[in-house]
């Protein structure tokens, strides 16, 4: 808490200073009508210590080009929803005319929303729908598919007795809806599955003593889902070898393993059979979707909803505001060398 | 706000306050036994005696700060107030102490009506206070501008408005104590003149003074205590000077005959300074022979007590030498001028006298830590023996060695700080290798029970006075004085002259020969108080693992036991690392860091550029050396941020938690590191009865450390600089070295615990030890280590961090509800810190 006071402190600061510093070139831009279209795109993203948000980071200028889209440096907000909204505001003083922004929290973005709205600048929400303000276009893929889609492989492959559950950080949008999803799905299609928890908020070493504990009490557990491989992975594995209970897939003691991120090191696993499947988020297609919707809106086109020309679908959410669904193909032993996942596109 | 002036003279039949009787005990020492004081209106009463006499007790006991134990108190004939009716006593009774009450940032209008300012609902009415406070000043004739800063105030200046502000509140009966130890001549004239004043008004003192000749000169009457009783009260004028003395001490002196040994003009000369200069002092020279006592006198701005202290190492000159037995005195190092044989008595017991919160045994024994044992280590039996010594020696009133020294009186404190001086005898040696013969130079004026006085003021009340006078004028040296002969004469009737009180420099004085053998007392009840302190958290843990066994069968068993302490090894090396620095008195925050950034390079030094690594590809077993060497030289560097530099350690370390995470998000680009080799985690990996190594390293540490904080003076000195550093550096402690030292080992240790939550999670997180600080802290604070430094134990750490596990533990077992699972750790965290303080009956820190 402190360090993030700080570190808001810190901005506020810079962004003083780069008021000051813009304040001479603020009036002479032309205003965005006058650009027609064209001028900068702000991208700020969520953080950095993720290996789908490095991806992400990384896709944003090559997607850019592909879409002769201009886009700033990306801005980092480093996992403080306060820091965002000032970011977004640097992003707003140095006349940027689109924003792709990835909030961090679907409630306290709003204000940020809001600025940009003030300033005519349009926005496209990544990852994360806002609760309210306007926005172009939302491009996530649904985190409650995620945990759909986890639960349908380790129910199927289970059918009864007992799996764990390691959350992310229940106060944000992605882990709540991955949770939830994940209860509520094997509740109601595998009643004989009893789901134990371990609320992880995103951290290696809670993941490590919390699975540690659980197999302790409940060695007989026939599966895990872990709803980040990029932070849970290594700890589950560690913990697994020593309690002596990794066993690699097809043989009789396997742990079914299900995770979500769609990182190298998760494919890597997948090929040795010490896991089973992952949810690949799809870090290219929010890139490129979101630079595609940011320049449209920019040139003031409009979408309505339905199916759309890239295996997605557009919908309109219960606050009016678009959203575009897209996939999230789960990878399996069958398709894990497909080259068109972006795990195998980069480098670990 | 003043009270109207009764000019009237009152019922002079009836005192103003009359105490009968008056006993008070702390524990089983005896602070006042049947005290008496009778104090008429108008009248100026002297109270004087020795150090530990009883005077500051009874002081407390006047002001309703101590209830006495029996007796009575009364004041205008009536009984006195309820004991926490602080009004009452408020209006009755009021004490200027020594250390001013005054508050230096506030106004001086605010200072006299702090807490009771006139205004409506708490919103100030300013100009009306500014206002009032002019007319008490005026009404009281004070001469001070109620609107300045009261810091900017002269010590006098300072007493007067804190005796306004004492009659302000109604109070007819004001006490001073030692009101003129820090005053020159003409302040202390002042000071008569305006009690002489007041006194006419009706309003009484109680004067309390070292200095009999203030006694006789202002005072009316005379109350003598010794040794916690009451021994006469007689007006001054009927009681001559020598019978006063011989009431103070108990014994017959001869006034005018010098009680200590004294050598021939012709025993050697020991100590002797040539030309030396510093800052405050230029050109002193002086000789000082075996068995001579030495006055230095001057004002305070004099330079006397910054040349004391050059000789006795806290200072530097800027030229000049000063030999010692043919050896010359090491300037600038306390220890080494101790280990040369001289000793020192600070002025000031609290900045350099004492650390509070240790015992009188550890106070006492400070300065020689050293020879209490083999290799450092300080033998609790050697350590009671030695503080015995003192004890007997210097008639310390204590319940014995393991009393905590805050719990003394004034007076036994000081004699605590005496028997810190009476270190080895130097190499060069004292005729007899008796452990009194060394050499004490006492920087500036102590407030006595010691060797000590010089000039006027003292005279009497100290027994053995300064054999040969040295006036010091600011910025000056020493006075010629050519005649050696005429100055030795003075010995035998020290020159009336109006001195102030100054320092003293001595050479080989013995006590008076043939003290009693001194008794060792055995272990006592403090030692099991203070280690009922330490295993406070036991009983909570205790209720935790039955609660435990109870919910989950799987809980008790040896699997989920080593479950338990193999995901608290990096926790535990990290609280132990920052228990260190906080008992200390410092604080790293970014030992969190440490343990993100540490095996974070070491493992990028290693990991193939393909998986993120620098690239460097150096061999595992470099990767892991690098990882300590990363965590040395961050703690290097935060100890040099706040112990050179002298920045403050919160903020520094706040700093230096944001750069380094910083910096191995930058050095990862942010990356999970996977693929180090397996020797990166085999601490976590590899088992020794079936325990990981993780565990058995944290085990290690925490023994090791355990018994260096107890048993070695390194780890004493921890305890003493968290304290009171200034009192460590005048005991001889390198604080500055040792600190820095505490930093690099605390980093080190963080370095560690990085590697160890390596093999735990068998990855490391661009934010790995993110957040930990807070549940380090958590830990520490709950197992007994004070955030204020000097206080803490390793037990009560170990505590802390098996409390946390357990309860992380058990809830995960137990399956809580997620969303739940914070706010029920937390609660049961309170819980346990509950059943702590009920069982222990000790407040945590």
């Amino acid at each position: 808490m402190i360090r993030s006071k700080i570190m808001a402190g810190a901005a506020v600061a810079l962004s003083a200073a780069l008021l000051a510093g813009c304040g001479s070139t603020k009036d002479s831009g032309g205003g965005a009508k006058a650009a027609g279209g064209s001028g900068k795109v702000g991208v700020d993203l969520p953080l950095l210590t993720s290996p789908f948000w490095q991806s992400y980071n990384a896709y944003v200028p090559t997607m850019a080009k592909q879409l002769g889209v201009k886009t700033m440096p990306t801005v980092n907000s480093n996992s403080d929803p306060t820091q965002q909204i000032t970011d977004i505001n640097n992003l707003l003083n140095q006349d940027v005319k689109g924003l792709v922004v990835a909030p961090l929290d679907s409630a306290a973005i709003v204000a940020g929303l809001n600025q940009a709205g003030r300033k005519g600048v349009p926005v496209v929400a990544v990852d994360v729908a806002p609760d309210k303000g306007k926005v172009a276009m939302v491009v996530r893929a649904n985190n409650v598919a995620y945990g759909e889609k986890a639960c349908t492989y380790l129910g199927d492959k289970i059918k009864s007795g007992k799996v764990v559950q390691i959350q992310g950080d229940l106060a944000s949008v992605n882990g709540r809806d991955r949770s939830q999803a994940f209860n509520d799905c094997m509740k109601k299609k595998y009643p004989q599955v009893k789901v134990l928890e371990i609320p992880a908020e995103w951290k290696a070493e809670k993941a490590a003593s919390g699975l540690d504990t659980v197999l302790n009490g409940n060695p007989d557990v026939k599966g895990i889902y872990m709803q980040a491989g990029g932070v849970y992975l290594a700890p589950t594995l560690q913990a697994l070898r020593s309690k002596g209970m990794l066993h690699t897939a097809g043989g009789p003691k396997h742990i079914a393993i299900v995770s979500n991120d769609g990182i190298p090191q998760e494919f890597d696993a997948i090929r040795k059979g010490e896991i089973d499947a992952t949810v690949s988020q799809p870090a290219d297609a929010y890139a490129k979707w979101g630079l595609y919707y940011i320049k449209a809106a920019m040139e003031g086109k409009t979408f309505q909803p339905g199916k759309t020309d890239h295996d997605s679908e557009i919908v309109k959410l219960p606050n009016g505001l678009l959203e575009d669904q897209l996939p999230a193909p789960l990878v399996t032993k069958e398709n894990v060398d497909d080259k068109a996942l972006w795990g195998n596109t980069v480098g670990k | 706000m003043a009270a109207p002036l009764d000019k009237s003279p009152p019922d002079a039949a009836v005192p103003i306050v009359e105490a009968e009787g008056v006993t008070k005990r702390f524990g089983s020492t005896v602070a006042l036994a049947d005290a008496r004081l009778k104090v008429l209106p108008g009248e100026s009463h002297a109270l004087v005696g020795r150090n530990g006499a009883g005077k500051s007790t009874l002081v407390n006991v006047l002001t309703g700060i101590f209830p006495p134990d029996g007796g009575a108190v009364r004041f205008d004939g009536r009984p006195a107030p309820a004991p926490g009716d602080r009004d009452g006593w408020r209006a009755r009774a009021a004490c200027v102490y020594q250390k001013s009450t005054i508050i230096p940032e506030l106004t001086v209008a605010e200072n006299l009506f702090l807490n009771r300012q006139p205004g409506t609902r708490g919103v100030i009415g300013w100009k009306r206070m500014r206002r009032e406070a002019a007319d008490l000043l005026a009404a009281w004739d004070v001469q001070v501008d109620p609107a300045v800063p009261a810091g900017r105030l002269s010590v006098q200046d300072r007493q007067f408005v804190e005796i306004a502000r004492a009659l302000s509140f109604g109070a007819r009966f004001i006490i001073l104590d030692e009101p003129t130890a820090q005053l020159d001549n003409a302040e202390i004239e002042r000071l008569f003149v305006r009690m002489r004043a007041l006194r006419e008004s009706g309003v009484a003192f109680l004067f309390i003074s070292h200095h009999l000749q203030e006694v006789y000169e202002v005072c009316e009457t005379v109350t003598v205590f010794r040794d916690a009783r009451w021994i006469i009260t007689a007006p001054v004028a009927e009681l001559p000077r020598a019978d006063l003395v011989a009431a103070m001490t108990g014994e017959a002196t001869e006034l005018g005959r010098e009680s200590g040994r004294r050598e021939p003009v012709t025993a050697p000369v020991r100590l002797s300074v040539s030309g030396l200069s510093g800052p405050e002092f230029s050109d002193v020279s002086l000789e000082v022979r075996r068995g001579e006592v030495v006055g230095l006198a001057g004002s305070s701005a004099s330079g006397k007590i910054e040349l004391a202290e050059t000789l006795v190492g806290l200072r530097r000159p800027t030229s000049g030498t000063a030999v010692l037995d043919d050896r010359p005195v090491p300037f600038g190092d306390v220890r080494k001028a101790m280990d040369a044989g001289i000793g020192f008595v600070p002025r000031d017991r609290h900045a350099q006298g004492l650390v509070p919160g240790l015992s009188v045994g550890e106070n006492a024994t400070m300065t020689v830590a050293g020879r209490l044992g083999p290799l450092g280590v300080v033998k609790p039996g050697r350590l009671r023996a030695e503080a015995a010594g003192a004890i007997t020696d210097l008639d310390i009133k204590t319940s014995g060695p393991e009393q905590p020294v805050s719990g003394l009186s004034g007076g036994n404190q000081q004699k605590v700080v005496m028997a810190r001086a009476r270190h080895r005898a130097g190499p060069a040696g004292a005729d007899q290798p008796d452990r009194r013969g060394g050499r004490e130079v006492q920087g500036g004026a102590a407030r006595g029970g010691g060797p000590g006085p010089r000039g006027r003021h003292r005279r009497g009340h100290h027994l053995r006075r300064a054999g040969r006078p040295a006036p010091l004028r600011p910025g000056a040296g020493l006075l010629p004085r050519p005649d050696h002969r005429r100055a030795r004469r003075r010995l035998v009737r020290p020159r009336p002259g109006r001195l102030d009180r100054g320092s003293v420099l001595m050479a080989d004085v013995a006590e008076k020969a043939g003290a009693a053998a001194p008794v060792v007392p055995p272990a006592r009840a403090g030692v099991l108080f203070r280690r009922a302190r330490e295993f406070a958290l036991v009983p909570a843990l205790v209720v935790l693992v039955v609660l435990g066994a109870v919910v989950n069968d799987s809980f008790l068993t040896q699997r989920n036991i080593i479950s338990i302490l193999g995901a608290s090894a990096a926790l535990a090396l990290v609280v132990l690392a920052e228990s260190l620095i906080l008992i200390t008195g410092k604080i790293d925050l970014s030992l969190e860091s440490t343990v993100g950034i540490a095996p974070g390079l070491g493992a990028l030094l290693v990991i193939p550029a393909a998986s993120a690594g620098f690239g460097t590809k150096w061999p595992a077993w470099a990767g892991i050396l690098a990882i300590f060497v990363v965590g040395a030289a961050v703690g290097a560097f935060n100890g040099f941020l706040s112990v050179k530099l002298r920045l403050n350690a919160f903020i520094v370390s706040l700093a230096m938690l944001i750069v380094l995470r910083g910096l191995l998000t930058g050095a990862t680009k942010g990356k999970t590191l996977f693929d180090m080799p397996d020797a990166f985690f085999s601490i976590a990996t590899t088992t020794f009865l079936q325990v990981p190594m993780s565990v058995w390293l944290a085990v290690l540490c925490f023994a090791v450390a355990g018994f260096v904080l107890r048993y070695h003076r390194l780890g004493r000195a921890l305890y003493a600089i968290g304290g009171n550093p200034e009192a460590a550096r005048a005991a001889g402690i390198r604080v500055e070295r040792v600190t820095f030292a505490v930093y690099v080992v605390a980093g080190v240790l963080a370095a560690a615990a990085g590697l160890c939550l390596t093999g735990y999670v068998g990855a490391i997180n661009a934010n790995q030890g993110q957040n930990m600080i807070f549940t380090v802290m958590a830990a520490a604070v709950i197992g007994g280590i004070s955030m204020n430094g000097g206080k803490g134990t390793m037990t009560g750490a170990v505590t802390g961090v098996l409390l946390l596990g357990v309860v992380d533990n058990l809830l995960t077992l137990a399956q809580v509800a997620s969303f739940w699972k914070q706010a029920i750790y937390g609660a049961i965290i309170l819980v346990a810190l509950v059943i702590s303080r009920v069982t222990s009956g000790q407040a945590q820190e």
